[in-house]
């Protein structure tokens, strides 16, 4: 059998005839290699270095390039049960994505470039953005960060002229170049937006009805300057009342994924006021807010960095590193509800169930004590984890080595896991380490480890409720290793509390301007807060 | 001969031409021989003739020089004559246009050169013309006649059958060409591998030897369709190019030319049959099962060990062994290096599957390892990496392990080097866990847990060895007990001091100890660092604003040309060596409203001194940097 002796692959792996063809066709590009190792056939198949036209000209890989998007797609049992058309409808995907403000177009910009190049290297995964996503929209005040996104340059094409209508928020209401640190004129220009009509329906690239469509929409944004802060609480609400109603869609999920600078971002007092103030107002109209922190997204290890070609391009090169492991989570978050993406074949027991989005949060409504006096239920906080194992074969120990690694260093946020209320997990990795790993699922062993004295101390409970810890399974066929994806209800958290305690001694103390703001909002301030940890619990 | 009707008006116009010619000639010849009508009873009819005053000067002028008018006479007479025999009897084209050129021509020359004067007598013009219309209709009329004849029909017959003949040699030449193709060189499919230009090189001749002969054929067919003027032109070139292809030659040569490539082939492929692996080695064959050591050449009708295949091949080739059994025995050393390639690429396979899997592992490890810090990532990347410790699983004897395995599969010891892939994969997931498991335990000692079960594969013996690093770096002691770890804190001076800056120093100057505090174990006492909290930004932050805002006060008190404060009359959270080093930098930088900004050297204690700019008070000064610097920072 004739053996490439450049790839050292036999004539049985290449898919072309003859050695000649699979020179040229394999090769092409290595002409020295095929110089020095077949000098015989070299003369006759380069010319000047260039390879001479063979009069087959049936092209193997141009021809699966230019195939379908998911080229893949069309061999392989599982996949001929997933219907284009279920996937390119809006209906029922997971999210309508929403990125405001520096922070949100960064990161919408992470996610859009990951799906793209899951898409350019036609892997299956592309599936969970493509089953995922029911659109998107990028809004913010400063006309400059919006020019230079990848949604702007490459997907849209959209020029300076483009993005005022399509993307501003405040048309006509200021000078385009954000709001500062000045969350009461992010709100304000939004207001403005909405006394002229609903920019949703008549200017912004976004489609109510996609927005309508989707099982949640999510808003992607920092809380700790003017437009992160103070546009997108009130861009919630006009969602909420003025798109979703127009459906008489009751209860439609509205997320919030929220950028908290770390400490060397030159976090001053202003911006944890903000922080403090804009995580409150968010809460009032979100279901559930994740809270991501700069500083842990920074020691995330490499692990679960996902590939995202082009990022390097279009984010700050100080968030290229942080926004990897937070596309991670979303894309994982959105799998969890992306049926497309799930290995029917696998067998029942690890096939796994999906979960909508609600089902994140729903559960801990419940366990909010009852408090007349507050001013409104806040979202639930959702603090986020992603851990992944490179072990191969994972039993009761390897398990509980990808707890602690996903719970005590995969931390997104920083958060006291033993604090929380509870928690929803997604395991998820490729049929034969999942098959190791179902039965520790079943018998309730890996809910165990997790409710454990040291991760989630379910025995440490005083009040009515309990702590639930929800714990789904899935075989996703394109894995190497086991991921464990989770999310800890409202746990306390450091950063949040620092952010709180400012703001509160500012209102307590203070005499400037932004003090006496504050304590006219404060009643919207301190439910959220009051209700981090398992002492505030029902 | 062909009459047809075609023939009769040449025939006519050939007949209308002898009329003069005969009747001049009848009559020159009997006056020649002194005969004249009369005197032959015709006296009439001379008479008549010579009422004519043409005629009678015709005849006077003949009469000055009877012999060569009489030569001349005989002379178109006879080519009037020939004519008519090439033209009708012997269809000779050539031979009919000269003659009826003589006629014409001797016409002339007769009449210019005898009849000539006439012009200047005194017989009527009319009747000169008339005379000398007589040339002029007769050797048109010859000339005429062979023009209008009728002559391809005849071409086309002879040509047609020489073509013929051409065509049939042409394929005989070509058949001669396949068949000596066939037999001295045969199906070359089998020898592409070994002289893959040689073989170009004949197909392309033998497709250059037929395009030749297709190019003549078609030539051929060309000239067989083409007007008789061209076959004419082409029969006979057509008949010398068919003529010079040289078949037998050809191939002759084209054998040589592949052979000694094949040769050349020979040598350089077989020189060392060599399979070669996908690690770009090639394998030791001369290790392999004797089946596969030696080749059966059937063609050669022999058995020849793998590393003298060449020799074979090339004594053949010197044997002039015709180059169908050369294929043959070319395509079954292939044939066998095939079944020696599938054979040893199982075991290469399985081989690579596993040292992929291992590499992987190790480039886990390696990248895990990194993420750890101080003592702890020293130890064990001198456990995990380096490999210090022979016994524990490691990246360094995993890719020994991994180089020795692929050594043996190269030399073809198979079982050994599947056996090395094996342990060096085992070793490599058993690391994987090692570190993943450790990185683990680091993680609960961050959040106090005190319990971390020891999966099965980690190696009790490699927690013992960590275990004075973890000791001296967390400070919590070890304990395996019921397949877990147990994790007990030991309660540490300085650990609940913030602010002391103490970090930088420790990090260089105890590496040299870990050994010695290893091996003597016992008693180790930790000291307070790698546990200090640093000052967070945002304190600094609030720091510097805070003794902006107290220089402001202070330059009230001084009449406002500066403003100064003491380290004592700070806060001590404030005073401290980061916050004031931040001053210093801060302050170089705003020339534009201040003169200095002076932190004392080593302060605290120590004082703090701003002289504005002229013209710019300390309360705008402070109030400048105060807002500038919560802008920067704030
Ligand atoms: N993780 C992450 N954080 C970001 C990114 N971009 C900005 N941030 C954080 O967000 C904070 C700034 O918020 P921005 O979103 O830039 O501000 P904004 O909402 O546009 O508000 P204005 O610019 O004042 O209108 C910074 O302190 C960063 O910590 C990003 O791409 N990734
Ligand atoms: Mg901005």
């Amino acid at each position: 059998m004739t053996k490439c002796r450049i790839c050292y692959q036999t004539k049985a792996e290449w898919p072309e005839n003859s050695l000649d063809d699979h020179l040229l066709e394999s090769h092409a590009t290595d002409e020295t290699s095929i110089r020095a190792v077949y000098s015989d056939r070299y003369e006759r198949l380069f010319e000047n270095g260039a390879p001479v036209e063979t009069d087959d000209e049936t092209d193997a890989d141009s021809e699966a390039e230019s195939g379908s998007e998911l080229g893949p797609l069309d061999d392989g049992g599982f996949d001929s049960s997933v219907s284009d058309d279920l996937l390119d409808d809006t209906y029922g995907k997971k999210w309508y994505m929403i990125g405001v403000g520096g922070a949100g177009n960064n990161i919408m910009d992470a996610i859009l470039l990951r799906k793209s190049t899951l898409e350019r290297n036609n892997e299956d995964r592309s599936l969970v953005w493509r089953g995922g996503l029911a659109g998107y929209g990028m809004l913010n005040t400063n006309i400059a960060e919006l020019e230079q996104t990848y949604y702007a340059q490459e997907l849209k094409e959209y020029s300076r002229n483009d993005l005022l209508p399509n993307a501003i928020i405040g048309f006509g209401k200021h000078d385009y170049s954000g709001m500062g640190r000045r969350w009461d004129n992010g709100e304000k220009v939004v207001r403005a937006d909405f006394e002229d009509g609903n920019p949703f329906r008549e200017r912004w690239d976004m489609d109510p009805q996609h927005i309508r469509d989707a099982q949640a929409i999510m808003f992607v944004h920092s809380v700790t300057k003017g437009t992160g802060c103070g546009s997108t609480p009130a861009l919630a609400e006009h969602v909420r009342e003025e798109v979703l109603s127009d459906d008489y869609v009751i209860d439609k999920a509205i997320l919030s994924s929220v950028v908290i600078p770390s400490a060397e971002d030159k976090f001053g007092g202003r911006a944890r006021t903000n922080g403090a103030v804009g995580l409150a107002r968010m809460s009032q109209t979100a279901d559930a807010i994740i809270p991501f922190n700069n500083e842990r997204l920074q020691d995330v290890q490499g692990d679960v960095k996902p590939r995202i070609d082009g990022i390097e391009r279009y984010n700050p090169p100080q968030y290229t590193e942080l926004n990897k492991p937070l596309v991670a989570f979303l894309e994982a978050f959105t799998m969890s509800s992306t049926p497309q993406i799930i290995d029917q074949d696998a067998t029942m027991s690890i096939q796994g169930e999906v979960f909508d989005v609600s089902d994140s949060f729903r559960p801990v409504e419940d366990k909010y004590p009852l408090d007349l006096d507050r001013e409104y239920t806040p979202a639930v906080i959702l603090a986020p984890v992603l851990g992944r194992s490179r072990d191969a074969s994972l039993d009761k120990s390897g398990l509980e080595i990808l707890v602690r690694n996903a719970l005590f260093h995969n931390k997104l946020s920083d958060f006291d896991p033993t604090t929380a209320w509870g928690g929803t997990f997604l395991i998820y990795g490729p049929e034969e380490k999942m098959e190791s790993i179902s039965p520790y699922v079943n018998d309730n062993t890996l809910r165990e480890i997790i409710g454990g004295e040291e991760m989630l101390d379910v025995g440490d409970v005083s009040g009515a409720e309990s702590i639930d810890i929800h714990i789904s399974q899935m075989v996703i066929p394109y894995l190497d290793d086991v991921y464990l994806w989770g999310t800890l209800w409202n746990p306390r958290m450091p950063s949040l509390e620092a952010m709180y305690e400012h703001a509160k001694k500012l209102k307590e103390e203070g005499n400037s301007r932004q003090a006496e703001s504050l304590r006219d909002i404060w009643h919207l301030v301190d439910p959220l807060f009051s209700c981090l940890g398992r002492e505030n619990m029902a | 001969m062909a009459t047809g009707r075609d023939t009769q008006l040449p025939l006519a116009a050939w007949g209308l031409a002898g009329v003069p010619i005969l009747a001049t000639f009848v009559q020159t010849t009997l006056a020649v021989a002194e005969t004249t009508l009369g005197s032959a009873g015709l006296s009439g009819v001379q008479d008549a003739i010579r009422s004519v005053a043409v005629f009678d000067a015709a005849a006077i002028l003949m009469w000055q020089s009877p012999g060569l008018v009489s030569g001349l006479f005989v002379l178109i007479a006879g080519a009037w004559a020939a004519q008519g025999v090439a033209q009708f009897g012997r269809h000779n084209r050539d031979v009919t246009f000269a003659a009826a050129g003589l006629v014409s021509v001797l016409f002339f020359a007769l009449f210019f050169g005898v009849y000539f004067p006439m012009f200047g007598s005194d017989v009527p013009l009319v009747q000169v013309l008339g005379f000398f219309a007589v040339p002029v209709v007769a050797s048109g009329a010859a000339v005429g006649s062979a023009l209008g004849h009728d002559w391809d029909e005849k071409v086309v017959e002879e040509k047609s059958a020489e073509l013929a003949a051409v065509a049939s040699d042409l394929d005989r030449k070509r058949e001669a060409f396949e068949e000596a193709y066939r037999r001295r060189i045969g199906d070359l499919d089998a020898l592409a591998d070994i002289a893959p230009n040689g073989v170009e090189r004949a197909r392309e001749r033998r497709r250059e030897f037929r395009e030749r002969c297709d190019g003549l054929e078609s030539d051929v067919a060309a000239a067989g369709r083409g007007s008789a003027d061209q076959l004419r032109a082409e029969a006979s070139s057509l008949a010398s190019r068919v003529e010079s292809l040289d078949p037998e030659t050809e191939v002759g040569r084209i054998e040589d030319d592949l052979r000694e490539r094949v040769a050349s082939g020979v040598r350089t492929t077989y020189g060392t049959v060599q399979c070669w692996s996908r690690y770009d080695r090639s394998y030791e064959l001369v290790n392999l099962p004797s089946r596969f050591r030696d080749v059966e050449i059937q063609a050669f009708d022999t058995a020849v060990h793998v590393g003298r295949i060449d020799e074979a091949f090339l004594s053949r080739l010197d044997e002039g062994a015709d180059l169908e059994t050369v294929a043959q025995a070319v395509g079954e050393v292939d044939d066998h290096v095939g079944r020696i390639e599938a054979y040893v690429g199982q075991y290469e396979s399985s081989f690579a599957e596993r040292a992929d899997a291992a590499g992987s592992d190790i480039e886990t490890v390696e990248t895990k390892c990194d993420r750890f810090e101080g003592r702890v990532a020293d130890r064990l990347s001198e456990l995990v990496v380096e490999g210090r410790d022979g016994d524990l699983p490691s990246v360094r004897g995993v890719r020994e392990r991994l180089d020795s395995g692929r050594d043996a599969l190269h030399d073809c010891r198979f079982d050994e080097a599947e056996r090395a892939a094996e342990e060096a994969a085992e070793d490599a997931s058993e690391a994987v866990t090692l570190v993943e498991f450790l990185w683990s335990v680091v993680g609960t000692i961050d959040h106090r847990g005190e319990r971390v079960s020891l999966p099965a594969s980690v190696d009790p013996t490699a927690i013992e060895r960590l275990r004075p690093a973890f000791e001296r770096e967390y400070g919590v002691e070890f304990r395996v007990a019921d397949g877990a770890l147990e994790l007990t804190y030991r309660e540490r001076a300085g650990e609940t001091e913030p602010g002391d800056e103490s970090e930088g120093g420790s990090e260089s100057g105890v590496g040299g100890e870990v050994a010695a505090h290893e091996r003597g174990e016992a008693d180790v006492r930790t000291e307070s660092d790698g546990q200090v909290e640093r000052a967070r930004p945002e304190e600094v932050i609030d720091s510097v604003l805070f003794v902006f805002r107290e220089l402001k006060t202070a330059g009230r008190a001084t009449d406002g040309d500066h403003a100064e404060i003491q380290t004592g009359e700070l806060p001590e959270s404030v005073a401290t060596p980061a916050v004031l080093t931040q001053i210093r930098r801060f302050g170089q930088r705003q020339t534009d409203v201040l003169e200095t900004l002076d932190v004392q050297e080593n302060a605290p204690p120590g004082f703090i001194e701003l002289v504005p700019k002229e013209g710019t008070s300390v309360e705008a000064a402070a109030d400048a940097l105060h807002e500038r610097y919560r802008e920067q920072y704030g």
